[in-house]
């Protein structure tokens, strides 16, 4: 119909924007429920051989150069080191846990714990010695908790910036040691887990 | 004085009335929703993309928290076992549950509770209980095990769980001509045993899984503080 001259001055537009207040009450009540079972952390993996049963044992052909057989053990007390007995200059004496002061939750706390900084340092003289091995097993008691396994794995994989440190918190932020190309310089970065025999 | 006056002697209400008359556009101050509706979609697209991106989708919980590492490999598709305090879950079933002993009688909610509450500050603790949450204790039951034997590292259920999805993956790989990987990525709550984790990684070995991955949190100190 028609309008008006004076109507249509003051007509209004019927055919309208979309009414988006609905879709934005469920955008509102969506984007909660998403960003509660969202993570908000980065999770990566860790790669590490299958378990072995018994002490690693490898038998080397003549004109093969014998293995390192590098082993940690890490037991309620702190780390050892072992070796091929003949290829270590002398044996390796342990790694007692030892007191460290961190920061927690802003705090300042001392707590007793392993000296993975000891570990790293002892771990690179090794690797001086013995620059092509890149085997390493861990053998650690049945009772330690994961995280302390995951912190070793952490420890023997690259080298970093120094080849010893004995603070905690330096070695903790320490950067990795790169190559030319930017990759970081190995260590041991082929671990495997080694368990003591007992049925199968 | 309760409204301003301007020098022709008009109040605003006034001259806003005049510019009416004479066709001027009034301009309200009004909520541009439109604006708020492009945010909200990209926040949702945004975060469904990350959802859908993640091929692990781990929620952290009391009975799940990750060992936080410097590690920095990418996860890629695999059989995901999850272990956590309580149980073992294969591909989002579950196969077995993880027994648990304090002070020798069984874990309670509470032990479960205080093993996260006490050690990360949030709950104040006496150096007593310390200790005995230190040494509560997580194992697979030897009923689970091969011949019911307390110091075998099969694990029955979860062997058996295992072999079918790896026969089911290794059917579905041939018929889409595509080589069958064998990984696996294990899940496990930092606090398990290593005889917990290794009697997992066994077992997985056994069924035909050879490489075996960790789930971590990735952090920038190795020490996880």
């Amino acid at each position: 119909m028609a309008r008006q001259p004076s109507q249509r001055r003051h007509a209004t537009d019927e055919a309208g924007d979309i009414n988006l207040t609905p879709i934005m009450s469920i955008l509102v009540i969506l984007i909660p429920m998403i960003i509660y079972a969202f993570t908000f952390f980065e999770v990566k993996i860790t790669r590490v051989a299958l378990p072995k049963m018994g002490q690693p044992k490898q038998v080397a052909k003549e004109d093969e150069k014998k293995p390192l057989l590098l082993t940690v053990l890490v037991s309620k007390k702190g780390f050892a080191i072992k070796m091929q007995e003949e290829m270590a200059a002398e044996p390796e004496p342990p790694i007692p846990k030892r007191p460290f002061t961190v920061k927690l939750l802003g705090k300042e706390r001392k707590v007793v714990d392993y000296d993975y900084p000891a570990l790293y340092t002892r771990l690179m003289r090794i690797k001086k010695e013995h620059k092509d091995e890149r085997r390493i097993y861990i053998h650690a008691d049945p009772l330690i908790p994961w995280q302390v396994v995951a912190r070793v794995l952490d420890t023997t994989r690259y080298q970093l910036e120094e080849p010893a440190y004995d603070d905690l918190d330096k070695w903790a932020h320490a950067p990795l040691k790169r190559d030319s190309n930017g990759n970081p310089v190995p260590l041991f970065d082929d671990p495997k887990f080694t368990v003591a025999e007992g049925g199968s | 004085m309760s409204e301003m006056q301007t020098p022709g002697h008009l109040t605003l209400e006034e001259q806003a009335r005049e510019r009416k008359k004479k066709g001027h556009i009034e301009i309200r101050d009004v909520l541009n929703i439109n604006s708020l509706m492009d945010i909200m979609t990209i926040l949702l697209v945004f975060l469904l993309v990350s959802i859908t991106s993640d091929p692990l989708n781990i929620r952290q919980s009391d009975d799940l928290l990750l060992a936080k590492s410097t590690a920095n490999f990418t996860p890629e598709d695999s059989i995901p076992i999850t272990i956590t305090k309580r149980h073992v879950i294969v591909d989002n079933k579950l196969v077995l549950q993880i027994k648990c002993k304090i002070a020798g009688h069984e874990c309670t909610d509470q032990d479960y509770a205080d093993k996260v509450r006490c050690f990360d500050g949030r709950h104040q603790c006496s150096e007593s209980r310390l200790q005995q949450l230190e040494a509560m204790t997580f194992y697979i039951d030897k009923a689970d095990k091969k011949d019911s034997n307390e110091n075998s590292f099969l694990v029955v259920p979860l062997l058996k769980r295992l072999k079918d999805l790896v026969e089911h993956q290794k059917r579905e790989n041939e018929r889409l001509g595509r080589p069958f990987k064998g990984i696996a990525t294990f899940i496990a709550d930092r606090d398990l045993p290593y005889r917990v984790i290794v009697e997992v990684a066994h077992t997985a070995g056994e069924a035909g899984i050879f490489d075996m991955r960790y789930a971590i949190i990735k952090t920038n100190s190795r020490y996880g503080i």
